[in-house]
């Protein structure tokens, strides 16, 4: 077997050395090496010129640098650290220093409260609430920005007529229109899902007219020579090509979503997360209070991973390697 | 070199008519940031044989590119027009295919869905268009990654896709951008025979834009030598070797001899030295 070939030479000196693919492979193909093993990304055109066969290089790129993703062990083990280390602060400052469950619960108190609201139906009742708001919302505010956003990249008369408007809406904040929507539309539903589709329309249309404007040239060029009219080169090239910017949208406009929703029903509603927050701000229910935003954070995050997978799905074709 | 140079292409080239006339094209970029204009292509006229394959070769920045795209559709000249199997060109169209330098194969659709692309576009219905894909796909030997993904492939097996895709659109002429530059020395001259073989079992009239003049001699029919910016026609070589070729015609001394003539041609007609060089 050979030696290891990181003793043998200086890390500094493997770190100039260009990775080995690059000669034969466009840059595309290159970035394949930061993912994958030395010697395995040399495609289709012959072995690689250098095939190192070492048990001890696995995890190294060719250009010697260690892999992006790192020890996934590793970085759990300090994940968790960071989290107790957390914990164990508000713990001692919780039991030791302020002594008052009404300020400051100690988690476990936390804990409890949480389990008893989830078994009673109060924390999930207020999900349901808040999560068919988000949704419709979200829906239709972004389902609107992608239709309009991408509309207004790709031509320029649609672009002309409407992006005064967009411009005009885009600064200003979501909430500042709930008192006009709550004058208009009262307190009901409607008000919090047009509040929410608001907020979530400006940040898709802005990524979806962007996307539109990143579409490579050299594609659509290719496109207009195989006989594409400019609405095919639309929907078959722009399009496909604007999905990372669809998505990226998506995925901010999400997490808009879910701070309007909760600001709009800190302001106005019965029933849903936000009014839960209310609520126990003012019964002094700092436990109930600290659940809920931990719910808050927990659904966020797995819509957003839901979306993740959706795009890995959609845009498996931009993935370097199987 | 001043003045228009009209150049016409012996008939015997190919013995089968004009496909292409370029009528006193010239044409300028805008430049808007110093705000003046920049001449790209000077006054030139030129006829191309239908079903020939003519390369053009000149110093770096000349106009070769902007009077590919010009006949392409994709740039509008200043002045002049160009008539494409007897039509005036007015924007890009199926009836011109390309192939650009850099890599345009679509990368979210797979190989066999890029190569059905212009039929796709053209109405035409799946189950024919398959076919024809699978059979383009299969001529350029990549029978075996009908379902892959672009990703999946090498550059010159890109590449390949790229040509069948342009073939596959079915269109009257072909106009290739320097579309083996980006490949490695070993894939160019693979490509070079692919290319070489695909046009002899295929005949079509094709515009080549390189920097490789053994690929020019290697290829076409009759090479164009561009002078430097403003760029004009300097000589037109007529290039007679029997066909079909193969790969040792670049050691053939007739072949050698014709190079350096080509060689010699470049030089003289940069106008400021061997700014010119070749691999």
């Amino acid at each position: 077997m050979m030696t290891n070939s990181r003793d043998a030479q200086p890390p500094g000196l493997m770190r100039d050395e260009p990775p080995v693919q690059s000669l034969q492979e466009p840059p595309r193909d290159a970035a394949a090496t930061s993912d994958g093993r030395a010697g395995q990304s040399a495609g289709m055109s012959g072995p690689p010129p250098v095939t190192v066969v070492d048990r001890s290089l696995e995890g190294v790129t060719a250009s010697g640098r260690p892999p992006r993703g790192g020890n996934p062990w590793e970085r759990l083990a300090l994940g968790l650290l960071g989290v107790a280390i957390v914990v164990a602060v508000y713990t001692l400052v919780a039991t030791l220093g302020i002594k008052n469950n009404a300020i400051m619960p100690t988690p476990s108190r936390i804990f409890s409260t949480g389990v008893r609201n989830l078994s009673n139906g109060t924390i999930p009742d207020a999900i349901w609430a808040s999560l068919k708001r988000v949704l419709a919302g979200y829906a239709i505010g972004s389902a609107a920005g992608i239709v309009i956003g991408t509309s207004m990249g790709w031509f320029k008369r649609i672009e002309y007529l409407i992006s005064p408007l967009v411009e005009a809406i885009r600064p200003i904040p979501g909430l500042a229109f709930v008192p006009l929507v709550i004058l208009w539309f009262g307190i009901g539903e409607t008000s919090k899902v047009i509040v929410i589709a608001e907020a979530a329309f400006v940040v898709s249309v802005v990524n979806a007219r962007a996307g539109m404007k990143e579409v490579a040239n050299t594609y659509v060029e290719a496109a207009e020579t195989l006989g594409a009219s400019r609405l095919q080169v639309f929907y078959s090239v722009a399009l496909p090509c604007a999905v990372p910017y669809l998505f990226a949208g998506l995925r901010i406009s999400l997490a808009v979503s879910w701070a309007t929703l909760v600001a709009a029903e800190l302001i106005a509603a019965q029933q849903g997360l936000g009014y839960l927050l209310q609520e126990g701000s003012q019964f002094f229910q700092t436990d109930l209070v600290m659940v809920v935003i931990v719910f808050i954070g927990a659904l966020a995050t797995v819509m957003d991973q839901i979306l993740k997978r959706i795009q890995r799905r959609v845009t498996r074709w931009a993935e370097v390697k199987r | 070199m001043s003045g228009p140079v009209t150049s016409a292409m012996p008939a015997d080239v190919s013995g089968q008519g004009i496909a292409i006339s370029l009528v006193d094209v010239r044409h300028e970029y805008v430049r808007t940031r110093r705000s003046d204009r920049l001449e790209a292509l000077g006054r030139t006229s030129l006829d191309i044989a239908r079903n020939s394959f003519v390369s053009f070769v000149g110093p770096s920045g000349c106009g070769k590119s902007t009077l590919l795209r010009i006949v392409a559709g994709l740039v509008t000249p200043t002045e002049g027009s160009v008539l494409v199997e007897g039509e005036t060109v007015r924007g890009p169209d199926a009836k011109r295919g390309m192939v650009f330098q850099q890599d345009a194969v679509f990368p979210w659709l797979t190989v066999r869905r890029n190569v059905a692309y212009g039929p796709r576009m053209r109405g035409v219905p799946r189950r024919e268009r398959q076919r024809a894909a699978d059979e383009w796909i299969s001529l350029v030997g990549l029978g075996a990654f009908a379902q892959s993904y672009p990703k999946e492939l090498s550059g010159g097996m890109r590449k390949r896709v790229d040509l069948a895709r342009s073939y596959a659109a079915d269109p009257d002429v072909l106009l290739m951008d320097e579309p083996f530059g980006a490949l490695d020395a070993l894939t160019r001259e693979q490509m070079q025979l692919e290319l070489l073989r695909l046009w002899e079992e295929r005949r079509k009239t094709v515009l080549f834009v390189t920097h490789d003049l053994e690929e020019a001699l290697l290829l076409s029919d009759a090479v164009v030598v561009m002078t430097a910016r403003p760029s004009r026609i300097h000589a037109v070589e007529i290039n007679n070797f029997p066909r079909p070729r193969r790969p040792e015609l670049r050691s053939d001394p007739a072949f050698v001899e014709a190079r350096q003539r080509l060689d010699e041609l470049l030089t003289s007609g940069s106008g400021h030295g061997p700014t010119f060089t070749t691999n």
